[in-house]
């Protein structure tokens, strides 16, 4: 009983934020839900460490799950056709337009694509996304170029 | 921190509470200067608002239980979707043809069964007697002068013997609409609901969102007829008190005008007929007179439509009605300039099917000062799931706080469709607010 109210304890303060998390990332209710449910039941023991520790793991299993819902979508609204014309060398200018970032990510490989969303659409910096993931500040470097040349390279492929 | 922008990881753990003394001053610093992170604060509230509103709000319970009800949602959601098909159609067929309709009746129409499985999961939902329900309910009589239309939405708890334990308004119409249901799901008989039984088959407390919709029967096809103001941009009405009833005049300054409000004055009169009650319509509202005569007659430029009766009050309602028929709310939504990727038609098309709101605002404060008038530009951002976030006044000349607040405040309340490919449309949208006959 007591783990119960425990666990109901820290769903009333973390449910909401979890969802609107996902919301955010699918833009679909019922699909938040879901990814809601799945999110705290995975990560509900490390929910009781420090709000940023445990606001960190939200970060990292929501925002990988929820990407990956994204990713199986047949049905997800189809990039409209114009892309912005020449987006230039650099990517991060371009990138700064999120609606552009968001339709990119949902293109790359797994594991680029979190660090890309965070970075990208989140506006985190690379020090928080390495502590959101569990990664090394490098590998997360590593991760944004080699997604910021994919999309570059799909850019100029899309719109040139 | 990102030198330019708070990142949502950051305002969430602003919410949390969990930022030190300096972070937060500096992100709150940073707030009252930035409209696109304020923009994204205001997208997390109401994210975690929406959590509170969905089924993931009874807790861990609801968790437990949440596989399965989705279940039997699955089942029950098209035998609900045609039990409301029926209803529908139930409350559509008794409607006469339009030749033989009496005055409109302000009936409201009721057209849906709790819908919201919000309980648990249940055997059966509370049922409730539409027919009987919507009967007992009215409108007001200054929600018909208005021509307010629309659902209002409650939040009602049952107890297990289906007696209303709470009742709260979600969504209002206003206009002494919302009471009026509220106070007829208290007290009539007719609008009690069965209670739900539980999957044990026992009666059992029940939860639940329903929408009660007010429609105005005849209105509707009515004001499609003749919009002279809308769909002749320079038609005239002139009404003139004479005794025994009422002469207006509508004409138009070219041919095609003409044409065009003639054509619809006698799609109106066949509509009303001759000889049952007289039925006006100058700019999308209706106003009747029991026992009044209607003749249409063309005169050089347009037309001129004659009511007759000899019952005096209905004379001098119909004057008083066109009187302040003459001073009808009008409002033109203009041009709008939109940010982001989203069809500006789909934008103008969610915005006339709620020009009403609009024009109900306007209308409540054209009462009290005759001569307003003037361009109000509201900006709204629309979210990535269609909802409005945020609604403000951009510019205004109109000097009327209330008029103004009550149309951002109405615009915070539409839906659109998702933008394609998600991401966060910024519109603003003119509203041309003037009277008609004001010239």
């Amino acid at each position: 009983m007591r783990d119960q109210e425990r666990l109901a304890a820290l769903y009333a303060k973390f449910g909401p934020v979890i969802f609107a998390r996902c919301r955010r990332l699918l833009g679909d209710d019922a699909a938040a839900e879901d990814a809601t449910h799945e999110t705290f039941l995975r990560i509900h023991r490390h929910l009781e460490s420090t709000p940023r520790e445990a606001l960190a793991w939200i970060y990292r299993i929501a925002t990988n799950l929820c990407l990956n819902e994204l990713r199986d979508r047949k049905r997800r609204a189809e990039p409209r056709d114009d892309l912005p014309e020449a987006i230039g060398a650099n990517v991060e200018v371009a990138l700064a337009d999120r609606d552009l970032a968001e339709r990119l990510i949902r293109r790359a490989d797994p594991k680029i694509s979190a660090v890309a969303w965070l970075c990208y659409v989140d506006g985190m910096d690379q020090e928080e996304v390495a502590e959101v993931l569990g990664l090394s500040r490098r590998t997360v470097v590593n991760h944004l170029s080699k997604f910021n040349r994919n999309a570059l390279k799909f850019v100029r492929r899309v719109g040139g | 921190m990102n030198t330019e922008h708070v990142s949502s990881f950051t305002l969430d753990l602003l919410h949390l509470d969990a930022l030190t003394g300096d972070e937060r001053e500096r992100v709150k610093q940073h707030l009252a200067g930035c409209v696109r992170c304020r923009l994204d604060l205001e997208a997390a509230r109401s994210g975690r608002e929406q959590f509170a509103r969905g089924p993931l709000a009874r807790g861990l319970f609801g968790l437990a239980q949440r596989r399965r009800r989705r279940r039997l949602w699955l089942v029950l959601s098209p035998a609900l979707a045609l039990a409301a098909l029926l209803l529908i159609l139930r409350l559509a067929s008794p409607g006469q043809p339009r030749g033989d309709q009496g005055p409109p009746a302000a009936q409201p129409q009721e057209v849906t069964q709790p819908t919201a499985l919000d309980s648990g999961p249940v055997k059966s939902l509370p049922v409730i007697d539409g027919d009987a329900c919507s009967q007992a309910i009215q409108y007001t009589g200054e929600a018909v002068q208005l021509g307010i239309e629309g659902q209002v939405a409650l939040r009602i708890e049952l107890d297990e013997k289906g007696g209303l334990r709470s009742i709260r308004v979600l969504e209002g119409l206003g206009h002494g609409l919302d009471e009026n249901v509220v106070n007829a799901f208290k007290t009539m008989k007719e609008c009690r609901f069965t209670p739900a039984y539980g999957p044990d088959g026992k009666p059992m407390p029940y939860a639940f969102t329903y929408r009660f919709t007010f429609e105005l029967p005849g209105s509707v096809a009515l004001s499609a007829q003749l919009r002279c103001p809308a769909s002749v941009p320079d038609a005239r009405v002139r009404a003139i008190d004479v005794a025994g009833g009422v002469d207006a005049t509508i004409t138009a300054s070219d041919a095609d005008g003409v044409a065009e409000i003639r054509k619809r004055s006698r799609v109106l009169a066949d509509a009303v007929g001759s000889g049952s009650a007289a039925t006006m319509d100058m700019d999308g509202c209706v106003a009747y007179a029991p026992n009044a005569r209607l003749t249409l007659s063309e005169i050089p430029s347009g037309v001129r439509l004659s009511w007759r009766t000899e019952d005096v009050a209905d004379v001098q309602k119909l004057q008083a009605e066109l009187k302040r028929r003459m001073h009808a709310p009008e409002v033109i939504p203009g041009t709008p300039e939109v940010r982001g990727y989203f069809d500006k038609k789909v934008i103008r098309n969610v915005v006339r099917r709620h020009l009403n709101e609009v024009k109900s605002c306007y209308a409540q404060e054209l009462m009290k000062k005759a001569d307003l008038s003037g361009r109000v530009m509201i900006q709204f951002t629309i979210s990535g799931t269609g909802q409005v976030m945020f609604s403000v006044v951009q510019e205004s000349n109109l000097n009327n706080p209330s008029v103004e607040l009550c149309i951002a405040g109405a615009v915070r309340r539409w839906e659109f469709p998702e933008p394609r490919g998600g991401g966060m449309i910024i519109v603003s949208y003119p509203f041309v607010l003037q009277a008609t006959g004001a010239e």
